[in-house]
């Protein structure tokens, strides 16, 4: 990819974010929560971007396990990171919101909060993970299981409101018996939208520095190798002085 | 009141948004330099 390109993408994602906020301004206060349910613009796209990013993180280590390349754990990891930086977001938002709503920035006890709570440390932990190990193909596959074996918690997050009745609300946009509002729903989706793009543009900038972690790892692989190489490398005795 | 917490709310997450970009360019140029080196 191109310099132009990133740059292209950079003006395409400010623009997207900058729609999206003139949207989500533009709504009118909601009957119960007035101004506070506009924080739900950038709460909702946070939340559903970090299970997008760790379901791209499954796919990526399902792929090296398959194919063995380091393009796919290069994809997993880059959006592990992404998707921990947007689970912190919808974690943050979410206590935004919830002290003037709920007059308490946390419960404990709530199914949602602390599923999701988890899985931000469970995907900490699994970018813990790949500092913790030096030798590439190691830190790919044990990176990718345990990619996989973490996805579990996505659906689990997300079904958590409706198995568990505590205090966060239901499912808001998918639900038959309360359609939410038109004017919501389109600023909602277009924030989505928006969200969508800036992963996609964190995504490619992440994957770029990934590859370039990767060629510097290796060329310094490569210089470490020939340097104790050399160090251990057999004297020549055929080219020894007669005197000795 | 309410408007606080929404400015609050924008601000915290357009701010983690531009402090993350920020943090990939820098670490980009980071690894640049030090594959020149």
């Amino acid at each position: 990819m191109k310099e132009r390109s990133y740059r292209t993408l950079t003006v395409v994602a400010i623009a997207a974010i900058a729609t999206g906020f003139t949207f989500a301004m533009t709504v009118p206060p909601e009957r119960t929560q007035r101004e506070f349910a506009k924080i739900m613009f950038v709460h909702v796209p946070s939340a559903w971007l970090a299970f997008v990013a760790f379901t791209v993180t499954m796919i990526g280590g399902a792929a090296w396990l398959l194919k063995k390349t380091p393009f796919w754990d290069r994809v997993a990891a880059s959006s592990a990171e992404v998707g921990v930086f947007y689970t912190a977001l919808a974690l943050m938002t979410g206590m935004i919101w919830g002290y003037p709503v709920w007059g308490t920035f946390w419960d404990w006890s709530d199914a949602r909060m602390m599923s999701t709570a988890i899985m931000f440390f469970v995907y900490v932990g699994y970018l813990a993970l790949r500092r913790s190990i030096p030798d590439p193909e190691t830190r790919a596959k044990r990176s990718a299981i345990l990619g996989i074996v973490a996805f579990v918690q996505v659906p689990l997050v997300y079904f958590s409101v409706t198995l568990f009745r505590t205090l966060h609300q239901g499912p808001t946009v998918v639900r038959p018996d309360a359609p939410i509002d038109p004017e919501f729903l389109r600023a909602l989706m277009i924030n989505l939208a928006a969200f969508t793009i800036v992963y996609a543009a964190f995504m490619t900038w992440r994957t770029r520095l990934a590859r370039l972690e990767d060629e510097l790892e290796e060329s310094e692989a490569v210089a470490d190798f020939e340097l104790a190489g050399s160090g251990i490398t057999a004297p020549n005795l055929e080219e020894a002085p007669d005197h000795v | 009141m309410s408007d606080g917490w929404v400015v609050f709310g924008y601000t915290v997450v357009y701010g983690f948004m531009i402090l993350y970009s920020f943090s990939l360019v820098a670490r980009t140029r980071r690894v640049k330099r030090r594959m020149e080196e």
